[in-house]
């Protein structure tokens, strides 16, 4: 019997929580009883603590969140990075994120050796992904559906993309820690925070935010390894255990991305009961956001090339949109957190061979 | 801080965290050790007679020499893992350098053992540590003895 | 041996080395290296060394605890405070123990700037103690009144402690403030009454100051106060004004203090760096503590001592009134030794499904919590605003005298707690009353 502590630096009742849950679940009744999963949220490592956490066997599996070591994950990160290609969907459906998420696990694991190399260096395997839901903007006492709107707001950006953005809309990109997004947006400081609408839950922030735009800037977060198992834990077993960890990461990516899914429509209907107003954006801030996304694509595979050292980037930016397009197609079908799991199983890991896999 | 700069201050916050807080937490420690500044527990050891409390404080000194050069030690591995990717974070303008913030730790931590090395080496030896503390007087407080 | 009963030999051993007046934090890194070595591996314990000094210190929020002990260390050097002081002296001199009560007042003016009550503390320590002292007031009742009042820092909005418990138990944070606030009046207020109390039954604590003012005298001393308002009222403004957050407040409040304290006159080169090295010095023995603190919460995670919690806590009984008692129990046990987040992260997980289960809400629980969080940062042997007093008066005081000072405090708290559980609509009926 195996018995695996499994680090998350959220709450245990948030989307990732509940989806380290069926984790455990899915890995015990794979491995018919003999591989038992402990989740610890927060305590054990905090997010940025997981990737060196997990790394040194602080946790034998961890929530790893790419983007707090750029330099280590950097081709992982540039995946992450063609989020931007979700606000180009011809006909948004609301499950882009489903799709990118297959499409970023099937990249990784199939056609991106660096990737799994960059894991390989940190003493990690990497087993599933998932992807949040959209981008929007959240404001307080301000309306921002045209490009004239955003002018001079302060915009609280999480990453440098959304930095770029606000700066490209004539705003001005404010980098602030989630949890202080609640008094910033309460005191004025930020005029609207770019975040998904779970965070109006889970930070409380329906208590200030008076208005809603919904899918600007758009885009998702996808710098996610949702289940990295420590390697040396991961040599030492049995092949068997092995592939029940590996239907476990289908679990865990179906799961994460799908109680996100299911939340941000939840949140934008309890914004609308708590009579928090949303409004779609004009069709000519559409327009300037998709011009922007085009625009920045390029500005990024550019950085990656030339600064952080991702040699394929131009390669990566013309093989994942296709890839992309065949996922909305894959996901068009699926209503259920089963049907998510049982096609990113299907369809790329239940491909892995779990005798040979990260040795 | 915003009205006063008006300026959008990308990367403040990592400015602010990886590189002041660290080296505000860890860079003194070498001097809050030769000012016996370091926070402990009187309670017991006061009662104890002189003998038995200089012993202690040599043996109190050696555990503190041994822990803070293993903490400056696994620091420093670390810091030059750090080196060896040049670790740096994404910001709007492009990349900030971030692996020189993680040799704070086993310089912090080194300088601690280095001078409660010293500490102990005097106290065992019974010689002059050749450590001078860097007393500041206080002007403003009276010299005589607090009301305790 | 199992993990838990290896997690209390090491808490033993922790004690143990603490009592032979090895540092704190040093004793702390040691036990938790050497508890993580022998139940698990050498790799695992090694491993944590590296990682966790440097992501408990690279944080934006802990930011704020440098700059308001900067601030503290300013106005103290260039004597922006002494004006202060002479004002409450002349204008409580009948009150018994009238400095300790407007010290109290002061921690409260500052809680509503600051989330934590380090920074709190920190603040307050190096203005109140010293003075306090040179009125020849008793070092126990001088310290021990500014680390509990310190307390009151995380009480009044705002709250780090309180956005935090918001998040992980999803419960409404302008409702929690709010409940918040009830509780940091109810113990401002009782802090009060105490200090009135012991003074009247035992004079020596703080010698009365015999003044006979005339009313012009009166209003003239109130005038010398303008330094210390000027740089409250700015802060303030500022924070309330939208110029900046709860975190940047103390770098404001620092850069304020040195730029009045020039216009005062009494800005020399000589007070900025003796309030810079001292700044630099308390941090650091403060963080050096906190990170050994954040290891142990590591150690104890991994040794499954939350299911240890829950059981011990059922074991008082099933009643709902015997459950919190339960809870407060472990609360004080685990504030003995953790600091106060490390706690709650530990703990939460566990505890909250058993108070929803006991049909209290989970919002009166989060207030009666950070209460309870906040009780342990000033009992031995580990008191974060014991720690922080200590480091900012230097020789002036033991820590001993220190935790002495604060044992009324805690034994008012406890009534605090006692009176919540019995009332709950204490904590709720401002909430019920602005929300919903
Ligand atoms: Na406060
Ligand atoms: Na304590």
């Amino acid at each position: 019997a195996e018995n695996l502590n499994f680090a998350y630096g959220y709450p245990s009742t948030s989307a990732i929580g509940l989806a380290v849950d069926d984790y455990a679940a899915a890995v015990k009744d794979r491995s018919n009883g003999e591989i038992s999963v402990k989740g610890f949220a927060m305590s054990l490592l905090s997010l940025p603590e997981t990737s060196p956490g997990v790394r040194d066997g602080l946790a034998d599996v961890g929530f790893v969140l790419t983007p707090y070591y750029a330099a280590e994950y950097s081709t992982n990160l540039y995946l992450h990075e063609m989020n931007l290609l979700i606000s180009l969907a011809q006909t948004p459906t609301g499950k882009e994120p489903l799709a990118f998420t297959g499409a970023m696990l099937e990249y990784t694991f199939n056609k991106c050796p660096e990737c799994l190399a960059e894991f390989k260096a940190q003493n990690q395997v990497y087993t599933g992904g998932g992807v949040t839901p959209l981008y929007n903007l959240l404001c307080k006492d301000v309306k921002a559906t045209t490009v004239e709107d955003l002018k001079g707001k302060r915009l609280r950006a999480g990453g440098a993309g959304f930095v770029r953005f606000a700066e490209h809309f004539g705003a001005q990109g404010v980098r602030l820690p989630t949890n202080e997004v609640y008094e910033a947006l309460d005191q004025g400081i930020l005029d609207c925070a770019m975040l998904s609408a779970p965070e109006l839950t889970n930070y409380n922030l329906h208590e200030v935010v008076t208005d809603i735009t919904l899918g600007v800037p758009g885009g998702a977060f996808a710098g996610v390894a949702a289940a990295n198992v420590n390697a040396d834990r991961w040599k030492a077993m049995s092949v068997d255990s092995r592939e029940a960890l590996l239907w476990g990461g289908s679990q865990m990516t179906a799961s994460t991305t799908w109680n996100f899914y299911t939340d941000d429509a939840v949140a934008i209907q309890n914004s609308k009961d708590k009579g928090i107003k949303i409004h779609d954006p004009e069709p000519e801030l559409t327009a300037a956001v998709q011009a922007f996304v085009k625009q920045d694509l390029k500005t990024v595979a550019a950085l990656f090339r030339d600064t952080y050292g991702v040699a394929r980037a131009e390669e990566i930016a013309a093989d994942f949109p296709p890839l992309l397009e065949k996922w909305y197609g894959l996901v068009e079908g699926v209503d259920s957190k089963e049907q998510l799991q049982a096609l990113y199983w299907d369809q790329v890991i239940s491909k892995i061979d779990p005798a040979t896999y990260a040795q | 801080m915003r009205f006063l700069f008006e300026q959008p201050l990308n990367a403040t916050i990592l400015y602010v965290s990886a590189f002041y807080m660290v080296a505000i937490a860890f860079l003194p420690l070498g001097l809050v050790e030769e000012k016996n500044s370091h926070i402990a527990v009187e309670l017991l050891v006061e009662r104890f007679p002189g003998r038995v409390q200089k012993l202690l404080l040599i043996c109190a000194t050696l555990i503190t020499a041994v822990v803070t050069a293993a903490v400056a030690v696994r620091t420093g591995q670390e810091a030059l893992a750090k080196y060896a990717t040049g670790a740096y974070s994404i910001e709007a303008g492009g990349k900030v350098i971030t692996w020189p913030t993680y040799f704070v730790l086993p310089v912090g931590f080194g300088l601690m053992s280095v001078v409660s090395a010293l500490k102990f080496v005097a106290l065992a030896t019974g010689k002059d540590s050749g450590l001078n503390s860097l007393n500041i007087e206080d002007p403003y407080l009276p010299k005589d003895t607090p009301n305790v | 041996m199992s993990e838990l009963q290896i997690a209390g030999l090491f808490i033993g051993a922790l004690f143990f080395l603490i009592l032979m007046r090895i540092p704190i934090g040093v004793s702390l890194i040691a036990v938790s290296f050497g508890g993580l070595w022998s139940m698990f591996n050498w790799n695992i314990a090694w491993g944590s060394l590296g990682i966790v000094p440097y992501n408990f210190a690279n944080s934006w929020v802990l930011s704020s605890i440098p700059a308001f002990l900067l601030m503290g260390f300013i106005c103290y050097h260039t004597r922006l405070t002494q004006g202060l002081f002479s004002a409450a002296q002349v204008w409580l001199s009948g009150l018994p123990g009238g400095l300790a009560i407007a010290s109290v007042f002061g921690c409260a003016g500052f809680a509503a700037v600051t989330g934590s009550s380090v920074a709190c503390s920190a603040a307050m320590g190096k203005i109140a103690v010293p003075e306090m002292m040179r009125h020849r007031y008793s070092a126990e009742l001088a310290t021990g009144t500014v680390a509990a009042a310190g307390t009151i820092g995380a009480l009044i909005p705002p709250s780090i402690l309180m956005i935090l418990y918001g998040i992980i138990s999803r419960q409404s944070v302008s409702q929690l403030f709010l409940g918040g606030l009830v509780v940091g009046l109810m113990t401002l207020i009782a802090y009060i009454l105490l200090i009135l109390v012991r003074v009247k039954l035992n004079p020596e604590l703080a010698p009365p100051v015999d003044i006979k003012a005339t009313r012009s005298e009166k209003i003239r001393a109130l005038g010398q106060t303008w330094p210390v308002l000027l740089i409250v009222i700015g802060v303030f403004a500022g924070l309330f004004g939208g110029a900046f957050t709860p975190t940047e407040a103390g770098a404001i409040g620092a850069m304020l203090s040195a730029l009045v304290a020039a216009l005062y006159g009494t800005l020399s080169f000589r007070a900025l760096r003796m309030a810079i090295v001292e700044t630099l010095t308390t941090t650091a023995s403060l963080l050096i503590i906190a990170v050994g603190a954040s290891l142990l919460t590591r150690f104890l995670a991994l040794s499954g001592i939350g299911d240890a919690l829950s059981s011990s806590i059922l074991a008082f009984g099933m009643s709902p009134v015997l459950i919190m008692v339960g809870v407060v129990l472990v609360y004080l046990l685990l504030g003995m030794m953790l600091e106060p987040v490390g706690a709650m992260l530990l703990t939460l997980p566990i505890v909250l499904p058993l108070v929803d289960e006991t049909g209290y809400s989970l919002l009166w629980f989060g207030v009666v919590l950070v209460k309870l969080l906040e009780i342990g940062m000033i009992t031995p042997p580990m008191g974060m605003n014991v720690f922080v007093i200590k480091g900012v008066v230097g020789n002036m005081a033991s820590l001993t005298t220190i935790f002495r000072g604060v044992f009324w405090f805690v034994v008012v708290d406890l009534l605090i707690i006692a009176l919540l559980i019995a009332f709950p609509e204490i904590v709720l009926f401002l909430p019920n009353l602005y929300g919903m």
